[in-house]
């Protein structure tokens, strides 16, 4: 499954962080380090598994169902309404 | 709030286009024609220019690096622009001037006297603004000093100060401030300024050294020689427009602050989200131009985005 950015969506980075913004209605949204680089890999046309690989190659993840934090936020990430699946 | 002829480019504007723009901001009822360059008394029609403005009962004011030649010195001496023509002289340290600039500065300043309120604009972290009292003193200009930022510019590569100078420049700023201010002499603060840059024990020093100190972000509006309208000089790379597909002022301002504003509230840092300054706009979080260019980076289709929202939101899309 491809996602991408809401058509209103734009984004920039703050550190690890990353700030999003709706330039319809104003509404941001704060994502946290791991989200955030859930965000990149999506934009990058990664897949699921390959965002988990970068989110376990980057945060110590022992013992925590990254696959399944992963296809979480995307969830939330769809119910926003930020991206869609193309 | 102003309302700017700036002329960015080697490009002169004509005088029909003058007369245009001289036409919306009487149809605005805006008081002020401001000229600003590039360096506005180099365009050969600058003395036709301003007598076009005062014809229209609009107050005159030149930002300048008041290098005027002998022929703008003459017209600027006389009485019917006294009035209604003024000033805002762009002043650098007397280090980083060159030849014979100090005294064709001091020649200027001296027709000028108190229709001229000194300019400096920060571009380095290493200033001192002290030498501004013995100018105001010895010309008798207006006992005030306008402070810009060096802010980038969204979309083009130019100089300008990091966010982490900022905070020195603050501290360095308020110091000399103490100074201007036991001379008398008051700061007005350009846009762009934020108030993270002074030490929250040291507000006190702003509200008696300024005139209104503010940390606002609004749309001043420039035009160019072709008319083109922009929001903002750091904004002058996106959301260009022509001004006469607006009726007046406030229609264009209302056009630009559909979307503007949203990204203005989000401020320049990374804290501005959470700062309480900001949740209560007391201050804009610095240069919008600081974010959008964070936000051009990141993502390629921002302008497009951008542009498309600001169309839809004003009602002005096809």
């Amino acid at each position: 499954m491809a996602y991408r950015s809401n058509d209103d969506i734009t984004w920039k980075h703050q550190g690890k962080e990353m700030l999003l913004v709706n330039l319809a209605n104003g509404a941001y949204f704060k994502l946290d380090a791991p989200s955030a680089i859930i965000w990149s890999g999506l934009m990058d046309g990664q897949s699921n598994a390959e965002i988990v690989e970068v989110i376990k190659d980057t945060f110590n993840t022992q013992g925590a169902d990254v696959a399944g934090d992963v296809k979480c936020q995307i969830g939330a990430m769809l119910k926003e309404n930020i991206i869609r699946e193309v | 709030m102003r309302d700017d002829l700036a002329g960015h480019s080697t490009d002169m504007i004509s005088l029909e286009n003058v007369q245009t723009y001289i036409d919306f901001l009487v149809r605005s009822n805006y008081p002020a024609l401001r000229l600003l360059g590039g360096e506005p008394t180099i365009h050969p029609q600058f003395t036709d220019i301003v007598d076009m403005g005062l014809q229209a009962g609009r107050n005159i004011v030149v930002f300048t690096n008041a290098l005027w030649s002998n022929r703008v010195l003459e017209y600027l001496a006389q009485d019917r622009t006294r009035a209604n023509v003024k000033f805002v002289v762009n002043i650098h340290e007397k280090k980083n001037r060159h030849g014979n600039e100090t005294d064709r500065v001091e020649k200027s300043l001296a027709v000028g006297g108190g229709r001229t309120m000194l300019g400096f604009n920060i571009y380095q972290r290493f200033f001192n603004l002290r030498f501004v009292i013995d100018l105001i003193n010895r010309f008798k200009l207006q006992r005030k000093v306008r402070l810009g930022l060096s802010n980038p510019i969204a979309g083009k590569s130019n100089a300008f100060l990091q966010g982490k100078e900022l905070y020195a420049i603050g501290e360095r700023l308020l110091d000399q401030l103490e100074i201007l201010e036991q001379n008398d002499i008051l700061a007005e603060f350009d846009c762009g300024w934020q108030l993270c840059m002074f030490q929250e024990k040291r507000y006190g020093t702003l509200f008696k050294a300024t005139n209104n100190f503010n940390a606002s972000c609004i749309s001043i509006i420039d035009v160019g020689p072709d008319l083109t309208a922009w929001p903002c000089f750091p904004l002058s790379g996106l959301l260009n427009v022509k001004l006469t597909d607006f009726q007046n002022r406030e229609e264009l301002i209302r056009y630009y602050d559909s979307t503007l504003p949203f990204l203005r509230r989000l401020g320049s840092t990374d804290n501005c989200t959470d700062c309480k300054y900001g949740r209560r706009d007391q201050c804009s979080g610095g240069c919008m131009a600081r974010s959008i260019r964070d936000f051009m980076e990141a993502d390629n289709d921002f302008a497009a985005k951008l542009e498309r929202n600001v169309e839809r939101a004003s009602g002005r899309s096809a």
